[in-house]
This record gives structure tokens, C-alpha cells and sequence, in this order.
């Protein structure tokens, strides 16, 4: 083949050219740890990556969501506690009850079991970060009132459950807010104080707290088929409790086997992300070395090849 | 007649050739690095005999013509090279613009800011009463849509660039046809035979640079014009037909090829990317409105999608969780109709529009190094016919010195023989 003049300095600048081209792309995945610059480095590895992003963005969402749940159900769990020593006090002052020998015996134990009642209404009032934990979803209201003179107890929450996502999925179809189903990934952490102190909304009915108000009335009436009365509601108050305080600890140890396999799944996907984005560093650097290897020697046959020629001999 | 006379004769006939000879190479050296040149070679022939004792006798050469080194077939195929690295080195780097506008790595830009707000709205559902979530909730919205009519807006400022870049571009590629015509013209008053070398030069300068912005094909003339041809909506049509007429190109000629085309392939592959935000937009408004059923978002598509600032105001606390249980279902529905047609999740939409840009972009790339080294390949057998080679002049220039010598050396010793008649006769 005839060469001649032009083509050997196109061919040179275009391999010179894509040489170092090479060698910045290869620095530029260096510096910056990505391989993935841009999506046409590599398009299905870009939409994936973007993807596993934003899964570990709502996996994080869901520990936090846990995290709050674990917070919420402890709180739950030892105000429970409390009340159910609470009922456990007022029963066994009731049974001692039967022993008195005078009103002012009784009027003490009243006494005593209104310091009690103050208590538990203090335990249904009881907050987390601020929330009133007893009210449902309308943890901004203080769950229960009291007229300590009639007894009346007025809750002030709802009946909602708040729930978190603490896995994906989907609860049922995706339709205006009507209905109230949990699943999907959703878990309910609260207690309405229904649940907990039985009764109903409207206050009618019998929850813990009209029972120990009963048994403060009987005790300081001298009333002792009142009392036998409130040591059966008291029984079963605290019955209602502990099974409150089992549903409570059921979901705790979900939410707790919940993080720990979502921290197993971040960790994967994190890993997934790596391997879609990050730079191969010791690779990337082999390449490197090879690609300045072979842009010096292209610049060597360059310089070599500038003297190579007849006009440039013949002059001397 | 034969004589001493012939031989000084043939002699200076030769010095003459030998310096047009000389003369050429230097023209040959001088325009080595020039565009569109190509390497003259000044053509000998030998002069007609003439009868003498014993037979015929020569009476040298004359330079008859100074002919170019052409390979229309060559030249061709590079013209067609050219056409297509064209083509795609605009297509990709105006789609690498696009990409970089409408750049989202999941972590940010509009991905980023859906994620947000379905972040916000899990936080809200562990307070729904919280007026800082809820302010949370408010932002991230805010974010989403400014996130995307930003996208949106800056895809559309590209988009408005590419007419301006095809009108210049359509003009440019007029220009150069007019002027074709006009060395044509100019080629057919000076003669085809009187060999308008650097008229042809020009004139293939001029088809290599417009065969960077359209498709074109050339056939050459017995009386040395070319016609020019082009490919408008898969249909051969005639621009430029010899010397007599040309046919001005317009950007809605149908021309799929070159610069040209590049651009109005990017051209239609932005507004694509624009419509497939614009969809992901009217379908997020139309879903997270009913979800939620608020009125969260508002506007009409990507260019106008506005977030409320007052859309929880009035909801009960439990209304509110059961909006943010259907929000975050709304984040895992994998089942989300867009207008398109396509059925996917909110954010595999947007992890598919990369991917789209970005196909896109990597396609425009290989090609354009595929065309790229198929049109240094052509250029160097271009240039291998083409184009000058030092050595060759060198040797050539070192033959005619020897030549020219010894044609002196005959005209001395013609002169000293001369003498010697002139002597005898004194």
C-alpha cells in the first residue's frame, strides 16, 4: 500500500486520540470510585442501580418505622406493667377490706385507693415523644378524662390502630381511604385504650378505671357486697390486661425478627449497588498502567516515525 | 530530417519536461497538507519519428498532460462513510447532552424526590397529627413536582435548540450545493481537457463537506461536471444536475443521513423522553389524587405539575394514617397503568426512562466509533491514491535532476560537436 503523507498523521492523532480517551474514562471511574457515570455506561446496570437505591431508601424507611414501633410497643408494654400492679394493689386492698373493723379503717383504704385511681388515670394518659399512646390515631388528645365526683369516664381517642410499613406489599386495592385493613406489610403498634381498660367510647360500660372508682365508692360507703363486686371486675380487669400485655410482646418480637432480616436484606442490596456502580479498583487501576504503557509507546513511535523520511535523511 | 540540429532540439525538449516535471512535484510537496488535493503527475508521451537512414528516428517527449490521482469508487465510499460517523457523532452528542439534563441515579433528581415523598408519608403515618410530618409531607411534594417540571424544562430548552442547528445546518448544506453547481459551471467554460485540476480539487472538497451533512452520491460527466444526488425518504432525488441547475434542500425534505439527520433523529428522541416524562407526571398526579383522595397534585403533565400547600388541612388523624397505608401501598404497586400503556411500578418508570436515554445514547456511541474507524480506514485508501507521499517526491524529484543532467551533458557535447563542424569548415 501506497503511504503516504496525511494518512500517517490521521492515523496517529486518531490513536493517539483514543488513547487517551481511554485513559480519562479510566481515571475518572478512579477518582470518583463509580464505574457508572452516566446511564449509557451501562443502561440496564443504571436503571437496576437506580432501583436498588431506592429499595434500600424503603428499607431504611421500614427500620425506621420499626425503630418507632419497638419504641412505642416499650412504652406500652411497661405502662401495662403498671397498671396491672395497679389493679393487683387495688384487689388486694379490696380483699383486705373484708378484715376492717370501722369506717375510718375504710375511709382509709378509700383514701388509699383513690391514690390508686389518680395513678392508673395517669398510666392511660401516658405518652410517647409526645403522643398520647391509649388514643388511637388521635394521639395529639389526652385518651381519658375523669369526673372523680360521678365517676364518669370519658375517652377521647378513637378506635384506630396507627400503622406502620415495616415490609413492602400491598393492602388491598389502592382506593380512596374507606376502610381500615391492616396487611400488606403494615403493622399495627397500638393499644386503643379500649383494649386496654375495656368499656366503651362513650364512656358507658366498665373499664378498669369506673372499676376502681366503684371500689373507692363501696369502700368509703362501707358497702361490702360492692367491694366482693369490685374484687370480681378488678379479677377480671387484670385478666384483660395480662392478655393485653401477651399481644403487646407478640408484636414486639415480630418487629424484632422483622429488623434483623431487614438488616441481612440492606446489607445484600447494598451489596447488589456495589457491584452495579462501584469501580473495580484494582482492575481499573491494572488497566490503567496498560493504557499509559501503550499511549507512551504510541507517543515514542510518533516522535520516531517524525524523523523517518526521505527529505528529512537527505538534508542530513 | 536527422541532424546535431535534432538532437539539441530533443535535448531542450526534455530540459523543458523535466522542469515542468520538477515543477509539478514541487506543487505536489507545497500542497501535501492541503484539503482535498490530490497528487498531479505530469503525463509524457513520446514525440512522433521521424524517417532517417536506417529507420525511425525518435525525437524525444513532450509533457501532454498534468493528470490528478482519483478513485471515484474510493472517493465514494468514503463520502458514505463520512454521511454516517456524521450522523452519529451529532445524534450522540446531543443525546449526551439530554442525558446529562435529565440525569437521575435514584438517589437524586426526580427518583430521589419520589422517594422522599413516600418517605415523608411513612413518617406521617407514625403521627399523623404531627404538624412537622406533616409539614415534611407538604415539602417533599413540593419537591417532586418542582423536580420534574425542572427535568421537564430543561429537556425543553434543549429541545428548542436543535431547529436552530438544523436551519444552519440546511443552510450550510445549500450553500455547498450552489457552489458545486457553480464549479460545474466554471469546470465546463475552462474545458474539460485543459484539466482544471484545482477546480476539481475545490469541488471535491465541497462534496466531502456536504457529504458530512446529507447523504450524497455522485456520478461524473463525460464533459467533467458531476450530478449529486441524495436520499430524501428512501427515494434517490437529483441536487445538483452538471453544470445547468441545483435543488436547494429544506428540513422537512425527508433527508435521514448526516449531520441533518443526526439532528432531526435527536430531535424526535427528545421529545420522545419529554413525552415519557410528561406521562409519568399526568400519572402520578391522577394516582397519588386518587390514593389519597386529595388533591395533592394539579397542572396538566410535566410542564405545569404544581403541589398543593393545603391539602391535609381538615383531615382527622385517622383519615390520615389510612392515606398514608394507601401511600405507601402506592409506592409498592407494581401494577401502576401509565398513559403510555406501560404497567410498572412509579419508580421502575423512571429507572426505565434512563435506561431508554441511556440505550439510546450507548447505540449512538458504539456506531459512532464503528464510523469513525471505518472512516479513517476509507481516508487512508483515499489517501493512498490521493494523497502525496514525500519519498515518492524526493526520488522523483532526485530521477528528474539526473535526467535534466544529462539532457545538459547532451546539449554540451551537441555544442562541442557543433564546434568541431564549424572548425572543420574554417
Amino acid at each position: 500500500m501506497r503511504v503516504t503523507l496525511g494518512m500517517s498523521t490521521d492515523e496517529t492523532l486518531q490513536n493517539l486520540n483514543n488513547q487517551q480517551e481511554q485513559i480519562d474514562t479510566l481515571s475518572q471511574e478512579i477518582s470518583s470510585g463509580v464505574s457508572l457515570i452516566a446511564p449509557s455506561d451501562n443502561p440496564e446496570s443504571w436503571s437496576q442501580a437506580m432501583n436498588t437505591t431506592q429499595n434500600i431508601r424503603e428499607y431504611n424507611s421500614f427500620v425506621s418505622n420499626i425503630n418507632f414501633g419497638t419504641g412505642w410497643g416499650q412504652a406500652t408494654e411497661s405502662a401495662l406493667n403498671q397498671l396491672s400492679s395497679l389493679v393487683t394493689q387495688a384487689k388486694s386492698v379490696a380483699e383486705s377490706a373484708g378484715s376492717a373493723e370501722g369506717s375510718a379503717e375504710s375511709t382509709t383504704l378509700a383514701s388509699q385507693v383513690g391514690g390508686i385511681l389518680s395513678q392508673a388515670l395517669n398510666i392511660a394518659n401516658t405518652q410517647y415523644n409526645g403522643q398520647y399512646i391509649f388514643s388511637g390515631t388521635a394521639t395529639d388528645t389526652q385518651a381519658y378524662t375523669m369526673d372523680t365526683s360521678t365517676g364518669a369516664v370519658t375517652y377521647n381517642g378513637n378506635l384506630d390502630y396507627i400503622k406502620i410499613k415495616t415490609a413492602t406489599g400491598i393492602s388491598s386495592a389502592i382506593t380512596p381511604p374507606t376502610s381500615s385493613e391492616a396487611g400488606g406489610g403494615m403493622t399495627s403498634v397500638n393499644l386503643t385504650g379500649q383494649d386496654v381498660l375495656g368499656g366503651s367510647t362513650s364512656g358507658g360500660g366498665s373499664n378498669v378505671l369506673n372499676d376502681i372508682w366503684n371500689l373507692q365508692q363501696a369502700l368509703a360507703n362501707n358497702n361490702s357486697s360492692g367491694v366482693n363486686t369490685a374484687i370480681t371486675a378488678l379479677g377480671n380487669d387484670f385478666n384483660q390486661i395480662n392478655t393485653q400485655l401477651g399481644s403487646i410482646g407478640t408484636t414486639l418480637s415480630g418487629l424484632t425478627s422483622q429488623q434483623t432480616a431487614l438488616s441481612t436484606v440492606i446489607t445484600n442490596e447494598q451489596g447488589v449497588l456495589s457491584n452495579y456502580q462501584d469501580t473495580d479498583v484494582a482492575s481499573a487501576t491494572v488497566s490503567m498502567s496498560k493504557a499509559q504503557a501503550v499511549y507512551q509507546a504510541a507517543l515514542e513511535v510518533t516522535s520516531t516515525l517524525d524523523n523517518m523520511n526521505l527529505p528529512s535523511i537527505l538534508s542530513g | 530530417m536527422a541532424g546535431l540540429a535534432l538532437t539539441l532540439n530533443t535535448a531542450e525538449n526534455c530540459l523543458l519536461n523535466t522542469q515542468a516535471e520538477i515543477s509539478t512535484s514541487s506543487n505536489n510537496i507545497a500542497n501535501a497538507n492541503t484539503a482535498g488535493y490530490a497528487e498531479e503527475t505530469a503525463v509524457q508521451t513520446q514525440d512522433p519519428s521521424v524517417w532517417s537512414t536506417g529507420g525511425w528516428l525518435g525525437t524525444g517527449a513532450s509533457v501532454t498532460s498534468i493528470s490528478e490521482a482519483r478513485n471515484n469508487y474510493i472517493e465514494q465510499q468514503l463520502m458514505d462513510a463520512n454521511t454516517s460517523a456524521s450522523y452519529y457523532t451529532n445524534l450522540s452528542s446531543e443525546l449526551t447532552t439530554v442525558q446529562t439534563m435529565a440525569s437521575d441515579s435514584g438517589s437524586n433528581g426526580i427518583s430521589g424526590a419520589l422517594g422522599s415523598f413516600f418517605d415523608s408519608w411513612s413518617t406521617l403515618a407514625q403521627d399523623p397529627s404531627d404538624p412537622s410530618a406533616q409539614q415534611t409531607v407538604y415539602s417533599a411534594a413540593q419537591s417532586l413536582a418542582s423536580a420534574i417540571q425542572s427535568t421537564y424544562s430543561q429537556l425543553n430548552q434543549a429541545a428548542t435548540q436543535i431547529p436552530t442547528q438544523i436551519t444552519d445546518t440546511v443552510n450550510q448544506a445549500n450553500t455547498l450545493i450552489q457552489q458545486i453547481q457553480q464549479l460545474n459551471q466554471s469546470i465546463v467554460s475552462t474545458g474539460v481537457n485543459s484539466q482544471p485540476n484545482n477546480l476539481i480539487d475545490q469541488r471535491y472538497q465541497a462534496m466531502d463537506q456536504l457529504s458530512q451533512l446529507i447523504p450524497v452520491s455522485f456520478v461524473t460527466n463525460a464533459n467533467g461536471t458531476v450530478d449529486v444526488n441524495t436520499v430524501e425518504s428512501g427515494a434517490s432525488v437529483n441536487l445538483v444536475s452538471g453544470a445547468t441547475s441545483y435543488t436547494p434542500i429544506t428540513s422537512t425534505s425527508g433527508i435521514t443521513g448526516g449531520e441533518l439527520g443526526g439532528l432531526l433523529q435527536a430531535q424526535t428522541n427528545v421529545s420522545g423522553y419529554m413525552g415519557q416524562f410528561d406521562d409519568f407526571a399526568q400519572t402520578l398526579e391522577s394516582q397519588v389524587n386518587s390514593a389519597s383522595g386529595l388533591t395533592i397534585f394539579s397542572g396538566s403533565g410535566a410542564s405545569s405539575i404544581t403541589a398543593s400547600s393545603t391539602f391535609l388541612t381538615g383531615q382527622s388523624a385517622s383519615s390520615l394514617s389510612t392515606i398514608a397505608q394507601n401511600m405507601s401501598s402506592l409506592q409498592d404497586s407494581t401494577s401502576v397503568t401509565f398513559t403510555d400503556g406501560t404497567t410498572s411500578s412509579l419508580q421502575q418508570y423512571l429507572s426505565s426512562i434512563q435506561n431508554t436515554i441511556g440505550s439510546d445514547v450507548q447505540s449512538a456511541n458504539n456506531n459512532q466509533t464503528y464510523y469513525d474507524a471505518l472512516q479513517t480506514q476509507l481516508q487512508n485508501q483515499q489517501q493512498s491514491v490521493s494523497g502525496v507521499s514525500l519519498d515518492q517526491e524526493m526520488v522523483d524529484v532526485i530521477q528528474f535532476q539526473q535526467i535534466y543532467q544529462a539532457a545538459a551533458k547532451v546539449v554540451e557535447t551537441t555544442q562541442t560537436l557543433m564546434n568541431t563542424v564549424i572548425n572543420m569548415v574554417q
